[in-house]
């Protein structure tokens, strides 16, 4: 599924050089529904997901974050068809701070979960370099804020940006830590799950990049393609890692 | 009493202290879980051959260091499935009805209690679903709603229902009767 | 709105959390109408239980079922431990062999290993189970992790596994 949306990518970064008038008509339409589909079935999943485990247990407290992280991705794939500014602001706030801030506590609450086992680890230099970065554009974004303050009025949007990155840079950090652990372990069902929201984390924070670099600075076509069709990758890999979570609770009860 | 056996690297725990464990489970739980065994099976011998099983699998369990939540719903639960799937097993069903099959073997009851076992299959017994039967039986045994929940494989607000559903319709079939009762009494003229 | 049948019999029976009790305390405090039927499910409640009492004087197992059960251990421990009384090497190996398999499945390959180096401290050492329960209850869940056990219990024991689910 991955490799097919790299190949999509690739052919619309070519339409786009080429034909460009037909990549507005492909992102409003097919485009728009394979990502709601995709979201819809990532809620699914997580839903299910959430259903093998009680209340009390931690990872049932995981799974019912990612869910609701999953309902606000889901809100803001449909909103994003719906005209009007509310409605914008509405689903910048849901797909943006919100459903990052919830699925920070829930891998926040992954990794509690992984330090109880004693069998955590440490993090590699591999993982210290998207950490670093995150961090690094996190600050570089605050400080150029900051600079831009005195005198100027924020827009609704760049303070819903602003409010997103550090939450985003954060949740990097948590999946790359999570995936660490996991992957300590050998490459079981978990740790494939694990890997699973980790790709979803670093192609979703990838995406916002580029829209912030674009916003500070043209950037040249295709390269600018990575902001358009990120958010396919993003929605397939946030609902195959509740797939992978299902399945390793199928198997164990079959 | 079996003595203490040494354990190659470390494998299974002391078995006296899970025999222990055992039978002050078993004094506190067998006649609770053969009666479950005998309304899910309606057989005294399969009822206590799934009783017997459970806790030598509660035994294996334990002695292997499993640790469990709840010692009498892991029971109830595995006396459950044993059973579910002997009867989904076997051919010819050896059912008989409630009232003989609860019979104690060792001792006829006398002709009133028998009577009014009898009666209490019909009236009551009969008017509720197996699913029904299933959950009352577990609740009278002492577990909670839970603890039934896990048994049963169902939700905890769905025993709630079911619990309430049997104990209306016990109601319903006991004002009915009382009425019967009632009716007989004014309407049908008395023996000379 | 009105409290249903269920929550009635569950608020009766105790079984509700104390949030939700306390919700259901204040409501039959003000609303007739479900006191009432509290009332009137307590007492179809002791009803059906005197109804259950014939039933539990009646139905009991036999005398000897508890004597049948330590037979049964018995029985058990001897073919488990052979003629010695010293357990075979070969069924713990074989018990490790399955504990592998589960947690390479679920974790990776390296669980096992790590397993075996964490604190020692941290586990009791006669109980491989007891070393893993808590690592499969984490991320299966409490239903999938039980299953899975008995899974590499009961193959062990040639005893067939119940369906599904089975503690």
């Amino acid at each position: 599924m991955v490799a097919a949306f790299v190949c999509g990518g690739c052919g619309v970064v070519w339409l786009a050089a080429n034909h460009s008038q037909w990549l507005p008509l492909f992102f409003a339409v097919p485009g728009s529904l394979i990502v709601i589909a995709l979201n819809l079935a990532g809620l699914g999943l997580s839903v299910l997901a959430r259903r093998q485990f009680s209340r009390s247990e931690p990872l049932g407290v995981v799974w019912t974050l990612v869910a609701l992280a999953a309902a606000c991705h889901l809100a803001g794939g449909v909103l994003w068809q719906v005209e009007g500014q509310g409605w914008q602001r509405l689903r910048m706030v849901l797909a943006g701070p919100v459903q990052s801030l919830l699925l920070v506590a829930g891998l926040a609450v992954a990794l509690r979960i992984y330090r109880r086992t004693g069998l955590q680890g440490r993090p590699q230099f591999a993982d210290w370099l998207p950490m670093g970065v995150a961090a690094g554009f996190t600050a570089w974004e605050i400080c150029d804020f900051l600079r831009g303050v005195p005198g100027a009025p924020v827009s609704f949007e760049q303070a819903v940006v602003l409010a997103n990155i550090p939450l985003l840079s954060l949740l990097l950090i948590e999946a790359v830590l999570v995936r660490r652990f996991s992957l300590r372990m050998g490459g079981g069902l978990i740790a494939q799950c694990w890997g699973a929201f980790t790709a979803a984390i670093l192609v979703t924070f990838a995406g916002e990049v580029t829209v912030w670099l674009f916003a500070h600075s043209p950037v040249p076509v295709p390269l600018n393609a990575t902001s358009w069709y990120v958010w396919f990758l993003a929605s397939a890999f946030y609902a195959l890692a509740p797939a992978y979570q299902v399945e390793a609770c199928r198997r164990a009860s079959v | 009493m079996t003595e203490n056996r040494p354990s190659p690297e470390g494998t299974y725990r002391c078995a006296d202290t899970t025999e222990l464990e055992i039978v002050q489970l078993y004094r506190e739980n067998a006649a609770g879980l053969f009666r479950y065994g005998v309304v899910l099976a309606r057989n005294r011998e399969a009822a206590q051959d799934a009783v017997q099983e459970a806790f030598l699998r509660y035994f294996i369990a334990r002695n292997a260091g499993r640790n469990m939540e709840s010692p009498k719903a892991w029971l109830f639960q595995v006396v459950r499935n044993l059973l579910l799937d002997s009867l989904k097993a076997s051919t010819t069903r050896k059912e008989v009805g409630l009232e003989a099959a609860w019979s104690r073997a060792d001792a006829r009851p006398d002709p009133e209690s028998e009577y009014r076992l009898a009666e209490m299959s019909r009236r009551y017994w009969g008017l509720l679903s197996p699913r029904e039967l299933e959950c009352f039986r577990l609740r009278a045994e002492g577990l909670r709603y839970q603890e039934i929940a896990e048994v049963m494989v169902l939700r905890a607000g769905t025993v709630g229902a079911l619990l309430a559903r049997v104990q209306r319709k016990i109601r319903e079939e006991n004002e009915a009767s009382q009425r019967a009762a009632v009716f007989v009494e004014r309407e049908l003229p008395h023996a000379p | 709105m009105h409290l249903d049948a269920g929550t009635l019999a569950a608020y009766g029976d105790g079984e509700l959390s104390e949030p939700a009790a306390g919700r259901a305390a204040r409501h039959l405090k003000t609303c007739p109408r479900c006191a009432r039927e509290a009332e009137r499910i307590r007492g179809e409640r002791e009803l059906s239980l005197a109804a259950d009492a014939l039933f539990r004087l009646q139905c009991v197992p036999p005398a000897d079922g508890l004597e049948r059960v330590r037979g049964c251990i018995q029985e058990w421990l001897r073919s488990a431990t052979g003629a010695g009384g010293a357990m075979p090497a070969s069924s713990a190996a074989e018990l490790r062999r399955r504990i592998g398999a589960q947690l390479e499945l679920y974790f990776g390959s390296e669980t096992a290993a790590l397993l075996e180096k964490v604190a020692p401290s941290r586990r009791p050492p006669d109980n491989p189970i007891a070393a893993v329960e808590p690592l499969l209850t984490a991320f299966l869940g409490r239903k999938a992790a039980s299953a899975a056990i008995r899974r590499i219990l009961e193959e062990g024991e040639g005893r067939p596994s119940l369906a599904p689910d089975a503690a």
